[in-house]
Parts: structure tokens; sequence; C-alpha cells
């Protein structure tokens, strides 16, 4: 009698074990799932704008700055535009850059003030630095989902708050990376870290976010965020102030004539 | 006395000399077993530390990233259009991009510019990218080949238009001017390897200051081996042959072990690593060490067939400490002289070859001895072991002697005026070595051998986009490409006219002049945008400071030094004030070396000949055989010099130092024969002649021939200046010698006082006696 009641006690804790272990997921599955939360999350803002500086600290220990008005619309789930214009330093002020991005194709456009001239610059090497920052114009662009194949690594705490660290291996053609690492607020589901690996696998640069802020109770901006290059010894601070949400822009506000018309 | 004592105290004497010897040893084991750097032929083992030059190198180096530029030259089997050429080459140039150390690689298959898409959009993207990701087809290379020569930048600096044959892949590696590590090596080394697996390359060459320094450390290694083992055969042989037996080897090698040992434990010990000047310390100090101890054993020898061991080595000591004192003072400070040099690695020698050369003497004098005694001391006395010189006046004094004497010993002299100071890295080493051909093929193929840096630094709160200095800079560029040893400049403005080109449209070239500062900045600021870094290269993003990378053909000291006054002309005629201008580079700062060594040279023989002037009147006090000891002296070091006008080879790093070191070397058998000469001056003045050439003769051979065949071990060094250095002191000494034996008793004879008047021979014997 004891014996029966036993083994069906094993029995059922066998099986409930198997349902646990079966619906836990995999790595890969369960790293597709936090970077998912974390796009969903950050989706449907709409529009910002915002302050931006951008110090820029050579190796050797100089420093210059850039700053600029940056605004941003989604185009749908899939896209955004951008509008980058400089007013810092003095000689580059009005200088603008509107960027189209939907499905992975990019356009870029430059409007030089001193030339009164737009030209469409070529926007196809994501790798490439932004305004010679230590932040590539793949750094500047969010995250999206399919680009990417994930997997949960571990748990892990960044600047005392627990994270998932999640590693991501991009699927798209041009990427400046083989692999990230990323450090994703198991609370806030926004990056706390994000290591960038190079072609062979070795550390090239760590992006640390911090001085987060929500907006409309529910978007989370890093407003701190400080790039390290450590092949180079180059590093690269961006500062975002002013940051406002939904200001009512549209697709006349990110044309090519708003361009010429941004001052 | 000291006779006594000394071999009373023998075993305390041989222990002393192993205590240091294992001392020295065990300092040995310890700095090279720990650190492996131990040959530093680095920019800044060159220079003080305060040297100004060096300080506006390190700067402008380190705020342009640390880095020089090397050149590899490849020759195509066919032609360098060729697709599978092309294939590999891209090949190489991911590979060499890969390699530890390097920056950046610029070659025909990764070299970038502005290209307008079909709606005029700015792509600053590879001109080579076919389609298939591996070989390109015959359309793509048709396209790649229109791009190449549509743009005149690369022109004669990554192809030339008038020969398929040749490219250059232009490489930035890092430039680190006080690292000992050989990494330089690892690097020419790796790609050479690379460039060796691809059959379409039918021939390269590899040049730049990074290649000339890997070299330089290559050669360093190779003297090492060479010159050590080439000294020990010879010592072993000069024993064997002169002397005969294992005896007086052991006391040569005492002296040669314990004169280098110490002095390279010591230099070892102040974490000193060799370099190309300092390598040739050793065999320098086994020499000239042994040169002293020979005096010692064969006087010893000679007084043995006539008296025993222990009463020979007192007369022996009585007769040769005196003069081997001064011999050795004489040396010592002709490498003392080498002190004033401002030249670290010269420094260096001196100051230790002079503390070698100290420590050999007080070896000669008191482990020598003992060891001989001890050795011979039961050994039969062999008549034979009297050497003589045979000397004869008639051979000195014979019109045939004189003539032949007097062309070989004066017609040189006329070369003086045609020796010049230039050093020229390039022509450094044999001509068989890949470091030469190299050179010699990148001549040939018509690029350049060598960049050289102008360094355009802004002042007075202005930059490079500063209206005044933008378009004056603009003028001086063109300048600049018109000199005659000029064969490209790479500037910014050549790419900042480039993205003008893109963003505007095709114009005249002066367009850029005509633009105000803030259009200049967004025209920078547009390469920044599409990630044209070219321009970093030769800007600083805050436009405090520019460079033009020169290519030029390998200039010497003293043809660049040329070319520096005719850019500060240039620079005096164009630029403005705020705008401060320097040449500068591994090679201009070893081409800076040239006034260094040129100082060297002058301070080293000036001291010498002071230092020799004062001691020889003090010794001697007479001013007739110190002006005999400075004119039997002096005369061969002025016929090396003269020859070396003559055979056009120049005063460089390591034939500076013929000056002194000759003067305190060849002083030395003069010193001897004129100290022998006064000791017997009571048996006539003749005899006296007679016996110190016919006593000291063998031993003034003898020495001779060691010093000889120990700076003739420095002729087989790969680098030519060591070379050179070796074997024209050797020639000095060789010159000295027989001067020694032909001019100085000769001119003695002139001084005896039957050759003055019956009233003045008293007092010249007296003036010389100084006793």
């Amino acid at each position: 009698m004891k014996l029966n009641y036993l083994v069906r006690a094993i029995s059922v804790y066998f099986m409930l074990a198997t349902i646990v272990v079966a619906s836990a997921g995999s790595p890969q599955e369960e790293g597709r799932e936090i970077i998912k939360t974390l796009i969903d999350r950050d989706n449907g803002f709409g529009d910002f704008r915002a302050e931006v500086t951008l110090l820029i600290r050579e190796s050797g220990g100089a420093e210059y700055n850039r700053h600029m008005e940056v605004k941003s619309l989604e185009d749908g789930e899939r896209g955004e535009k951008r509008l980058f214009v400089f007013d810092q330093p003095h000689d580059i002020k009005g200088t603008a850059v509107l960027s189209h991005t939907r499905d992975g194709a990019d356009a870029q456009w430059i409007y030089l003030p001193a030339f009164k001239r737009v030209k469409r610059i070529a926007a196809n090497n994501k790798a490439s630095p932004f305004v010679s920052s230590e932040f590539s114009f793949e750094d500047m662009t969010s995250v999206e989902l399919d680009k990417y194949t994930y997997r949960l690594i571990g748990v892990q705490t960044v600047d005392s708050r627990p994270c998932y660290v999640v590693e991501m291996v991009p699927t798209f053609d041009g990427s400046g990376y083989r692999r990230q690492v990323g450090y994703v607020d198991r609370e806030d589901y926004v990056f706390r870290r994000v290591d960038y690996y190079d072609a062979t696998d070795r550390l090239l640069k760590s992006l640390s976010l911090r001085d987060y802020a929500r907006y409309l109770g529910q978007y989370w901006r890093a407003r701190a965020m400080l790039m390290v290059n450590h092949q180079n010894q180059r590093e690269t601070a961006m500062t975002w102030r002013q940051i406002a949400y939904r200001n009512g822009y549209n697709e006349v506000d990110f044309n090519v004539t708003a361009l010429k018309r941004s001052r | 006395m000291y006779t006594e004592r000394l071999l009373r105290w023998r075993w305390g004497v041989l222990l002393a000399w192993c205590s240091v010897v294992i001392v020295a040893l065990a300092v040995f084991a310890f700095r090279y077993g720990e650190d492996h750097t131990w040959i530093d032929n680095s920019v800044g083992v060159w220079f003080q530390g305060d040297d100004p030059e060096l300080l506006r190198y390190t700067d402008h180096n380190i705020a342009f990233g640390e880095r020089e530029w090397t050149l590899i030259l490849l020759e195509a089997r066919t032609s360098i259009l060729e697709p599978k050429f092309l294939r590999d080459l891209a090949d190489i140039t991911r590979r060499v991009q890969a390699l530890d150390d390097v920056v950046k690689v610029t070659s025909l298959t990764n070299v970038r510019d502005n290209l307008l898409g079909g709606d005029g959009e700015i792509d600053y993207a590879r001109l080579y990218a076919p389609a298939s990701g591996e070989r390109a087809t015959a359309a793509e290379v048709a396209v790649l080949r229109d791009r190449l020569y549509a743009n005149p930048l690369f022109e004669r600096n990554l192809l030339r238009a008038d020969s398929d044959k040749f490219c250059v892949v232009l490489v930035q590696n890092t430039n680190l001017l006080q690292e000992p590590a050989p990494y330089r090596i690892r690097l020419v080394d790796g790609m050479t390897e690379i460039i060796s697996d691809y059959a379409s390359v039918s021939s390269y060459a590899i040049a730049g200051t990074t290649v000339v320094n890997a070299e330089l450390n290559r050669a360093a290694r190779h003297d090492v081996m060479i010159f050590y083992l080439l000294i020990s055969l010879f010592l072993v042989l000069f024993t064997v042959l002169v002397f005969g037996n294992w005896r007086d080897l052991v006391a040569l090698l005492a002296v040669v072990v314990g004169t280098v040992l110490p002095t390279m434990a010591l230099i070892a010990y102040a974490g000193i690593p060799y370099n190309m000047i300092t390598v040739m310390l050793p065999t320098i100090l086994v020499a000239l060490g042994v040169a002293g101890v020979v005096h010692v054993i064969n006087s010893f020898h000679q007084l043995r067939s006539d008296h025993p061991a222990e009463e020979a080595m007192r007369k022996t000591l009585r007769r040769v400490v005196r003069p081997g004192l001064y011999a050795a003072c004489t040396t010592v400070a002709g490498f003392s002289s080498l002190t004033l040099s401002s030249v670290a690695p010269v420094f260096q020698l001196g100051l230790f070859a002079a503390l070698g050369i100290s420590l050999a003497w007080i070896l000669a004098v008191s482990v020598v001895p003992v060891l001989l005694v001890m050795l011979w001391r039961k050994k039969r006395r062999a008549a034979r072991e009297r050497r003589q010189l045979p000397f004869t006046s008639k051979f000195t004094e014979s019109p045939w002697t004189r003539s032949v004497g007097a062309l070989v010993f004066t017609l040189p002299l006329t070369g003086l005026p045609m020796l010049q100071t230039d050093t020229n890295y390039s022509e450094f080493f044999a001509d068989d070595m890949t470091l030469s051909r190299a050179y010699e093929k990148i001549d040939q193929a018509g690029f350049a051998q060598n960049p050289l840096t102008i360094g355009l630094e802004y002042t007075a709160g202005t930059t490079f986009t500063t209206i005044k200095n933008f378009t004056a800079v603009l003028a001086f560029e063109q300048a600049v490409a018109k000199l005659p040893q000029v064969i490209k400049v790479l500037s910014p403005n050549g790419l900042l006219g480039e993205l003008d080109r893109a963003f505007n449209g095709n114009a005249p070239d002066s367009r850029l002049s005509s633009y105000s500062e803030t259009q200049i900045n967004q025209l920078l600021f547009l390469g920044e945008l599409s990630d044209n870094d070219d321009i970093d290269d030769l800007l600083l993003r805050d436009r405090s400071k520019a460079q033009l990378i020169v290519l030029t053909p390998y200039l010497s000291s003293s043809e660049l030094g040329r070319f520096r006054q005719k850019i500060a002309t240039l620079a005096a005629t164009y630029l403005p004030s705020q705008v401060q201008v320097y040449v500068t580079g591994t090679t201009a700062l070893w081409a800076n070396m040239d006034q260094q060594v040129s100082a060297t040279q002058l301070w080293s023989l000036l001291g010498m000949a002071l230092f020799l002037t004062v001691f020889l009147l003090l010794i001697f006090r007479s001013v007739r055989l110190a002006a005999l000891a400075l004119l039997i002296n002096g005369l061969p070091l002025a016929v090396v010099l003269g020859a070396m006008g003559w055979l056009d080879l120049h005063i460089n790093i390591a034939t500076a130092l013929i000056g002194g070191i000759t003067l305190g070397i060849v002083v030395d058998d003069t010193l001897h024969l004129l100290q022998r000469f006064r000791d017997n001056l009571d048996l006539g003045w003749d005899e006296a002649i007679r016996i110190a050439v016919g006593e000291v003769g063998p031993s003034v051979v003898y020495t001779t021939i060691i010093i000889v065949g120990g700076f003739a071990c420095l002729a087989a060094s790969s680098f030519l200046p060591s070379a050179q250095f070796g074997a024209l002191v050797s020639l000095a000494v060789v010159l000295a010698l027989l001067l020694d034996l032909w001019l100085l008793p000769a001119l003695l004879r002139r001084l005896s006082p039957r050759t003055t008047t019956t009233d003045n021979a008293a007092p010249a014997i007296e003036s010389l006696e100084l006793r």
C-alpha cells in the first residue's frame, strides 16, 4: 500500500517536472522572447525629439563636441525616419542629415547650408561611424527582431540591476559585428549594457546606458550613453536632453524639402 | 714588493676573480632570463630624452595615432589589373590588415573614392567590388581601371598610369618610439610570409622605417653571434700560433672572461639593451684587453730564459707596469672621449669600454702574473723563448723606404677636404641583403622609397580651415609638389578636393581656394558623415594640426638637410607666421643625428688630442718626445680619414667613433717603445733604440695583430658602418705599427745628440732624462 503510494507520487512528480521543463523554452527562444518584449515596449511612441550632445575623446586625449537636434517619426511598424540638425560647432550650424529606414533599407540625405545644396549619400554601410564617433549607424538604429538570432546566456547584475544576458547574432549582410551581447534589465526591459564583438570575435566596443527616464508612463530612454572602443582607446559620450514625445510630426517634416528648412 | 705580495695572496686573487665572474654570470642569467628584449634599436634609444626634435616627433606621433607608413611594392606576373592578381591582392590586403600592429592598409582592392550613383548619390566606397565577391569580371576590371586612372591622387601612389606591372600597398602600422620589443621584425616577417603565398605576385619589395628598424635589430642579432664566434676563434688561433702553448691561453682567457663578463653584466644590471653600437663592445674589450696582456706574457718569457719564473715576473712587472698603465690610461681616455657625445649608444660604448679596459689592466697586473707564475714555475726555460725583432737602421733610413713611406702617409691626406658627414640607412646594409634589394627595386619601378612628414601646427587661435591658413597651405603644397625630390604629396586638401567635386560637381582645382571657412568646414563634415576616414590620417579633428605625407626617394641626411632648407624657404614664402612647419619622422630624426655625430667626432678628437698632449708632456717631460709621439700617432688617423674622403666613405654613426678611439689605441705601442728606449738610454742612444725595437717590437707586432684581428671581426657585420669602423680602425692600427717601427726609430735617431752640435749634446740628453 505504502509502496503504491510512493510509486504514484514519484510518477506524478516526474510528469509535473516534464511539463515544467517542456514549457520553459530553449535558450534561443527565451532570448528572442526577451528582445521581443524589449522592442514591443518601445514601439508606438509616434514621434520624439531631443537635444543630443556627442563628446568624442581621441586616444591621445583630445576632445571635441557635436551638438544636434534629433527628431524621429515612426514609420509604421517596420521603419523610422530621423532628422539630425547640427548646431555645434559653429561652422556646421544648420547642416542636416535625413535618414529613412524601412525594412532594413536605408536612404540618407545631407544638406550643407554653406552650399545651399542637398545631396543623397550612401547609407548601405551600417558599420561606418556616425559623425566620426564610436557609434555606428547600426548602433543608432533600433533593433529589428528578425535581423538577429538570439540566445539567453544567463543572468548578471549591471549597475546594481539584475539583467538578462542575451547574445544577438546578426543575420543580415553589412553588420559591423560578429555578435552582440546585450544586458537587458529584468524589470524594465531596457538595455543596461551592450558588448560588441568584431569579425574575429574580439571585444570591440562596450555601450553603457544610464540615467533612464520614463516618458508617457511607458517609454524608457537612457539620457547618458557611453561607447568605449577597447581596440583603439577612443570613446564617445552621448547625452540626451529635452526629450519630448508626440510632438505632432508627420511625413512633411521628414522629406528632402524639410532638410533645407531645418535651421 | 708588489710581486711578492701578489704571489703570496695568489689564491685570494684567483678567488676574487672567480667571485666576480660568478656574480656577473648570475646577473646575466637573472636579467636576460626575465627580459627577452635584449636588443633595442628603436628611435628613442638614439636620443636624449629632452632632445627637442625627439620631443616634437613624439608629440606629432601621438597626435596622429602613433603610426608610420610602410610601402609594399608588388610586381604582378602578368598585370596588376588581371582578375586573378586582383583577387590575390584583395586577400593580401585582408591578411596584412589582420596582422598585429597594422592599423590601416590601402591597396587597389580596398581604396575608396567618392562615387556618384545614378541619382547623384555620393558613396565613399571601394572601387573594387566584384559582384561575385571573388573574382572580378572583365567589365568590372575595366570600370576599376577607369576609376583608378581618373583620380590623380592614386598616380605614383598606388599605381602608375604608364605601367601595369607594379602596384603599391600602403600600410600604416604602429610606431612606438620607445618600444624595445622587436614587434617590427614580427610585422615585416608577417608581411613577407603573406605575400610569398601568392603565385600571381612575381616579386615584391617592402620599404619604410619599419623595415629599416627591423633590419637593424636583425643585424644586431646576427652581429652578436658572428662577432663572438670570430673573436673566440681568432683568440685561440693567435695563442696557438704565437705562443704555442695552453698556459698562455689560460692567462689570456682569464683576462677575457674577467673583463667582458663583468662589463656586460653591469650593462645588463643597468637594464640597457644592446644596440648597433654597443653590440661591438665585447669584441672591442677582448681585442684591447688581450693586447695589454701580450706585453706581460712576452716580457715574462723573454726574462724567463735567464731567470726563475717568480724573478722573471718581478722584472716583467717592473718593466711593463708603467708603460702598461700609461697605455691603459690613453685607451681609457680614448673611449671616455665618447662620453662627450649626446648620442646615447655612443655614450654607453665610451663609458663601458673605459670601465672594461680599466678592469683589463687590473687583471693584467694581478691575475695574469699569478697564473703565469703558477703555470710556468715548474716548466723548463727554453732559450728560444727570447724573441726579438731584428732592427736595422739601413731599412728604416733607405731612400726607397723613405719614398714609399712618404707616399703612403701623405698622399691620402689630400682626401681630407673631401670627407663628409652623411647618413643613408638604405645603404647601410650589404647589396645582397633584402633591404638593399628592396629599395633598389622600388626605385627602378618608379615609386617613392620613403614617406616624409611635413607637420603643420596652427597657433594663435587659428586652425587648418582658417581661410588665410587654408589658401596659404594650398599654395605651399603645390610648391612642395614641384620640388625635384618629390614624387607625390598626400594632403588633406587633395581629399577635400575630391569631396568637393563629388558634392558640387567638377570644377577647376583652384575652386577650393575661393571657399569660405564655413564651406571648408562643412565639406570636411561631409567627409565625416560619408565615412571618409582617410582625411583623419592627415588632419586632426580639431584642425589644430595637419600633416603632408611627402613621398620621395630615400634621402640621405645631407640631402634631407637640403630638402628641409627648401621646405623652410617655401614655408617662409607662402605660409603665415601662425603656421609652424616642421619636417619630422624617423628618417628625419636619424638624419638629425648627423649634427650630433659630427659633434661626437669633433669633441672626441679634440678632447683626446688635448689629453694626449698634456699626458705625453707629463710622462716624458720633453716637448720633442711628446711632439714625436703625437706625430707618430696622429698621422695614421689623418691618413685613414683622408682615405675615407677618397673612397667616398662618410662620417656616420659608427665611423664617427674612429677618431678618439684610434688615438687612444695606437699610442699604446709608442708608449711601450719610448719607455723601453728611455730605460736603456744609459747604454747609448743608438743602442737604446735598437733594444727598444728589438725587445718591445715583437710585443708591439703581437698587440697589433690582436687588435687588428679583433676589429677586423667587426668587418663581418651586416651593418656597413660597423664593418667600416672595424676595417678603418684596423687600418689605422697597422699604419701606426709601421710608423712605430719605421718612422719613430728614424726620428729618434734624428734627435740623437750626435746629430746636434757638440755644445747641445748634453742638454739634449738631459732634457730627455725624466728619472
